[in-house]
């Protein structure tokens, strides 16, 4: 537990050393994020009275941003460690790398959180969600729900960064990544209308299922909610087990091949 | 920590070429010892230090740190080495020096207090005080270079791999880094395995020389006895030089030379007895040999 805290403090440094730098790609990275969440917001939910159905295509803006994130930034992660030559260090250090990763992941999702929370606070506010939704129990579900679907998004994080260990341009990968959850997530287009194979392939992700329990818990329809759970956690153990064993089976062909120090 | 080499193998594949860096590498290192590895650009050396670490995985042949395999026990040996290795890239240029040191110390699992403390002493130590918060992409290539080598003695490890450290180091502090080295491997039984092409860095540490060619080894001795044996060989001679006369040696270095008279040194000792008996010779002396001087005649295999 203190080796956690000691981990996410020394990664929050890293960030905000990141951010001191980087400050003016931050700031408008920012607010092309936040432009893009109005637009797509308006475009898909004007003139809805549904307010249940604003807050869950809320929630599914925000997974698709934080989902995203995670994976892309693994990759990228890791190819600006080999591309520093700091890589190496980092494997020298005493902590695992998936773990310095995970909390680095962790740090900037904290940061980015700081930004979710205000830009969440607008899409309330322009697109008059009652209030009252948010002050519930089922609100703070909902949340919880979004943050174990995140977190196994980190294990396909931990295939992508595995990946851009040995083929170096895994990130590009990763971005893919990004339409996929827009468009196939069930956010914007439910997946009834995308073909059966797709359907299936959708349920392989862990998106799919913690949307669908949003849902689920916002409406307060319990058909499914069970089945949507059980499967969320199952998927959460199977890409965390999945995404950390390709990392060392990536990390072992660095080793074999004495390319961590080199890009 | 005692270092065990056995039959340490390493081949580089690429889909047009394979190069073989380490071929069949033996060496125990004591704990408490201070290894020079010598050799010329390509020798094997990087790969040597990074097999040791646990950066690279040996084809054939194992590194043991105290009887246990490094590639069998990845976490344990990258807990107890430190390497800096070779170039400016050990440490995050947007990060300031002290974040850097904060950064590698908490992932090293020191506390703040001793980070602090240690980092207070290492900047200190090495003239960087006053650059604690800049940026390290602002450093000059000897200040990102005591950088490193700081991150790498705060995590106190028994095993120091240190990749031509005195890379762009001024004169103090590449004094100084030999000054902690000596501290260290005389006050913890820490082994260090340093690699460098510096001459003043080997001649002061005055240490055990492992001389590497084409990934082998192919001498490894002490300072002292190499400049003993080099010396018994080895000898200035003052000439005149005559027409008819024995020309120079092929291997003559000379020194000096005022008309015709030549100073110069020579190991060619079949030479020397055809001059002895000559009256050319006006002097002759044991000479004592350069680092660099015995570097060349190891690797040239006269010595
Ligand atoms: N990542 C790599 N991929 C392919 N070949 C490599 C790699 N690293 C080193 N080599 C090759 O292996 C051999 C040994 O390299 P190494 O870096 O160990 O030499 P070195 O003794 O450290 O040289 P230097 O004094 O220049 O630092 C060289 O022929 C080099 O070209
Ligand atoms: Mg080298």
């Amino acid at each position: 537990m203190r080796n956690g805290v000691q981990l996410l403090k020394a990664e929050c440094l890293k960030v905000f050393g990141d951010v001191k730098i980087y400050w003016l790609n931050y700031a408008f990275g920012n607010l092309n994020v936040f432009f893009m969440f109005l637009g797509l917001f308006y475009a898909f939910s004007k003139g809805s009275q549904d307010q249940l159905g604003k807050l869950t295509f809320l929630f599914g803006l925000m997974y698709w941003y934080f989902g995203v994130h995670a994976v892309d930034l693994m990759g990228l992660l890791m190819e600006e460690e080999i591309q520093q030559g700091t890589l190496e260090q980092l494997l020298m250090t005493r902590t695992p790398l998936s773990a310095s990763l995970f909390f680095r992941i962790v740090a900037q999702t904290l940061f980015d959180l700081a930004k979710g929370v205000f830009v969440f606070a607008v899409c309330m506010w322009a697109f008059a969600i009652n209030l009252s939704q948010i002050l519930s129990l089922r609100f703070a579900a909902s949340v919880a729900v979004f943050f174990i679907g995140l977190l196994a998004m980190y294990g396909f994080g931990y295939m992508i960064a595995g990946l851009s260990l040995v083929y170096k341009q895994a990130s590009s990968i990763a971005s893919v990544s990004s339409t996929l959850i827009l468009f196939f997530s069930g956010t914007t287009i439910d997946i009834a209308a995308f073909p059966g194979i797709v359907q299936a392939l959708v349920r392989l992700f862990p998106f799919y299922w913690s949307n669908a329990l949003i849902e689920g818990i916002l409406r307060l329809d319990g058909s499914g909610m069970a089945r949507s759970g059980a499967v969320l956690l199952l998927e959460l153990a199977a890409w965390t087990m999945g995404g950390i064993w390709t990392l060392h089976r990536c990390l072992r062909v660095v080793y074999d091949c004495g390319t961590a120090g080199n890009y | 920590m005692n270092i065990e080499i056995r039959n340490l193998s390493k081949s580089y594949k690429s889909r047009t070429k394979t190069t073989q860096a380490l071929r069949d590498v033996n060496l125990t290192i004591k704990s408490g010892e201070i290894v020079c590895v010598l050799g010329h650009n390509g020798a094997g050396k990087t790969t040597l230090v990074k097999s040791i670490c646990g950066l690279l995985r040996p084809d054939q042949g194992a590194v043991y740190l105290d009887g246990r395999a490094v590639h069998e026990n990845l976490s344990f040996a990258h807990g107890r080495c430190s390497a800096v290795l070779e170039g400016s890239r050990n440490i995050y240029y947007y990060l300031t020096a002290y974040e850097n040191l904060r950064y590698f110390g908490l992932l090293n699992g020191l506390g703040h207090r001793e980070i602090d403390e240690k980092a207070a002493h290492y900047l200190r130590l090495f003239a960087l005080e006053q650059f604690r918060d800049v940026p390290v992409n602002a450093f000059s290539r000897g200040m990102q270079q005591k950088t490193a080598i700081i991150i790498a003695l705060m995590k106190d490890p028994e095993v120091l791999l240190l990749d031509e450290p005195t890379l762009g180091l001024d004169i103090l502090s590449s004094d100084a880094v030999i000054e902690i080295l000596h501290q260290l491997a005389s006050d913890g039984g820490r082994s260090i395995i340093i690699t460098t092409h510096d001459v003043h860095l080997i001649e002061r540490l005055n240490a055990r020389m492992v001389f590497m060619n084409q990934g082998q080894v192919v001498r490894d001795s002490r300072l002292p006895e190499l400049k003993r044996d080099g010396a018994d060989r080895r000898y200035q001679i003052t000439l005149q030089l005559r027409p008819g006369g024995p020309e120079l040696p092929a291997d003559a270095d000379l020194r000096e030379r005022q008309g015709d008279m030549a100073v110069f040194e020579t190991a060619d000792c079949r030479w020397l007895e055809q001059v002895l008996a000559s009256e050319q010779l006006i002097q002759i002396e044991k000479c004592s040999q350069s680092v660099a001087e015995i570097y060349k005649a190891v690797m040239s295999g006269h010595a």
